[in-house]
């Protein structure tokens, strides 16, 4: 259990340092962003991202219907013919 | 302040606060540092092709690269690059409406095209850009760095503040908004935009989030240590940040402000002048232009610029100025719809020119500082300022000399409508207001080259050469 143990704080030190390593360095950004920018840009961000979500479902759920309102009147036009 | 022309090699003075590099004169040209810490992100930029597209699309301000290390240097430089020169500097505080808009546009595009590339504006200033050849162009060649990934867009703030701030308010407030900028050199505070516009504009989805709430969310986080952490951690995606830039872009375009209304703005329909008069005056002026052939001209009080024109029209680069920040965007407007390369509209108070002001009050120049022209042109001018401001008339003539060499000044008398009009509604405090005073007044500061009376008006129109200037034909 311990050695488990060990191996499991081992990958952890392993997979931070490779994260950190590979987190893009911000060292020529010399402008102070302001925190409450990058904060709200998250936030902006992940409102623009669901409504795209949204958007799209409802585009899908629209030409669902427009599907299903066009197989109901094929029959209706062949009974005219 | 000496001419920073002159001097053997000197730092620009505004260029200073990115490490990346900076910009020098050096034996009367112009040179861009690129240091060794910015080499990556660089290569980027030119070896992409960005660098390419951006320039051919006149984005870009042009640059030719004229040395490049490939190993390690000891100065720290990687690379110097000469990039083409703007004739004249303008400053954001300096430009009407639609020139702010057009240099925001321009700031946007250019973020859009980078992120095609990779790459991403560090900076978002509106000191970025000036004006050449008739259009915005984008100057500081080092703002692009390679796109963090997943990183919020570290100059999303200074955009706001520079640009989507002061053009919103502009837009619903009047242009007296575009005078802040000068004591707000780094763009209007957000919290301060905020408060300025009206309530309505909660109600505009985009500017309730990149002005109103944006500004409360600065307000929350500031100073506090576990916001500084979250932030450190925010995350925003490519497509979110292409989202984000896409929308400043729409806020942008929507905004729009109509000159017309103001005081001087519809003065040329409301002048005094016959034909015959306007025709002689156009006549002399273009004489004088033959006859001078100057380098550059300053039109002071320009309004449209219908005499700016007379000199833009024959290649000479000509800065038109005016007051009245209906009157410069009116002829911006019809600078870009003509496709003028040789004009620039500026807005501008003679009796309180753009100063010297920023870091060490060096950072941006004088108006003097931008000087002298060759040519002056103060056509229908000083009688604004002799009757209506009560400057003594060798102030201005001294004033004129110091910002031109040569000068072309309407003298309107008392006798002239346009003049008893300014005298309505004052006292009329100046016995020595007519031809001869404003002859003795030039005393010291000019010599008269010619004195011509305008047909078919009261006004004379004088040529004038600043005494100690090189007697050029």
């Amino acid at each position: 259990m311990r050695r488990d143990g060990r191996k499991v704080l081992a990958l952890f030190w392993l997979f931070s340092f490779v994260a950190i390593s590979l987190h893009p360095s911000e060292a020529q950004a010399y402008l102070d962003a302001g925190t409450g920018s990058l904060i709200f840009q998250a936030v902006l961000g992940g409102l623009v991202g669901a409504l795209v979500i949204v958007r799209m479902r409802w585009r899908s759920l629209m030409a669902r219907f427009r599907k299903n309102a066009t197989e109901d009147e094929k029959p209706e036009m062949r009974e005219g013919l | 302040m000496r001419n920073p022309r002159c001097a053997k090699a000197s730092r620009v003075s505004g260029s200073f606060r990115d490490p990346s590099g900076f910009l020098y004169w050096k034996d009367g040209h112009l040179f861009r540092n690129v240091s060794i810490s910015f080499r990556e992100d660089y290569e980027r930029c030119r070896d992409s092709s960005f660098y390419a597209r951006a320039m051919d699309g006149g984005l870009l301000v042009p640059h030719e690269e004229v040395r490049r290390e490939n190993g390690g240097t000891d100065d720290g430089v990687f690379a110097v690059l000469r990039p083409e020169v703007v004739p004249f500097v303008s400053y954001p505080y300096e430009w009407s409406f639609s020139q702010l808009r057009d240099a925001a546009l321009l700031t946007i595009d250019l973020q859009l095209l980078a992120l095609e590339h990779d790459l991403s504006l560090k900076d978002a200033s509106a000191f970025n850009v000036q004006f050449h050849r008739g259009r915005p162009i984008f100057i500081d060649t080092l703002s692009f760095e390679r796109y963090p990934a997943n990183r919020p867009w570290v100059a999303y703030q200074q955009f706001c503040r520079h640009f989507l701030a002061p053009l919103a308010l502009i837009a619903v407030r009047g242009p007296e908004f575009g005078r802040y900028s000068r004591v707000h050199l780094d763009g209007l505070p957000l919290d301060f935009a905020s408060s300025m516009l009206p309530a309505r504009t909660w109600f505009a989805p985009r500017i309730l989030s990149h002005i109103h709430l944006h500004a409360r969310s600065q307000r929350t986080h500031q100073g506090r240590r576990d916001s500084a952490e979250q932030a450190r951690e925010s995350t925003l995606s490519r497509v979110g940040l292409q989202g984000l830039v896409e929308s400043l872009r729409a806020t942008v375009r929507r905004l729009n402000w109509e000159p017309s209304g103001t005081e001087w703005g519809d003065y040329y329909d409301d002048t005094n002048y016959s034909e015959r008069a306007e025709q002689h005056k156009h006549q002399i002026v273009a004489e004088c232009l033959e006859e001078l052939r100057p380098r550059n001209v300053w039109d002071l009080g320009a309004n449209t610029g219908r005499f700016s024109r007379l000199a833009a029209q024959r290649g000479i680069h000509t800065v038109a100025f005016d007051v009245d920040p209906a009157a410069v965007e009116k002829n911006y407007r019809e600078m870009r719809r003509r496709e003028e390369e040789d004009l620039l509209p500026l807005v501008l108070d003679l009796t309180n020119p753009s100063p010297s002001i920023g870091w060490n009050l060096e950072e941006r120049m004088s108006l003097a500082d931008r000087g002298p022209a060759d040519l002056i042109m103060a056509l229908a001018l000083v009688h604004h300022l002799a009757l209506s401001n009560n400057v003594p008339l060798d102030l201005i003539a001294r004033n004129l000399r110091r910002l031109g060499r040569f000068a072309i000044v309407e003298f309107v008398p008392k006798s002239d409508t346009q003049a008893q009009r300014l005298l309505l509604s004052r006292k009329d405090i100046f016995p020595d207001y007519d031809e001869e005073g404003f002859e003795t007044a030039l005393r010291g500061s000019f010599e008269i080259r010619r004195r011509i009376p305008i047909a078919d008006s009261q006004r004379t129109l004088y040529v004038l050469q600043s005494v100690d200037s090189d007697p050029r034909g």
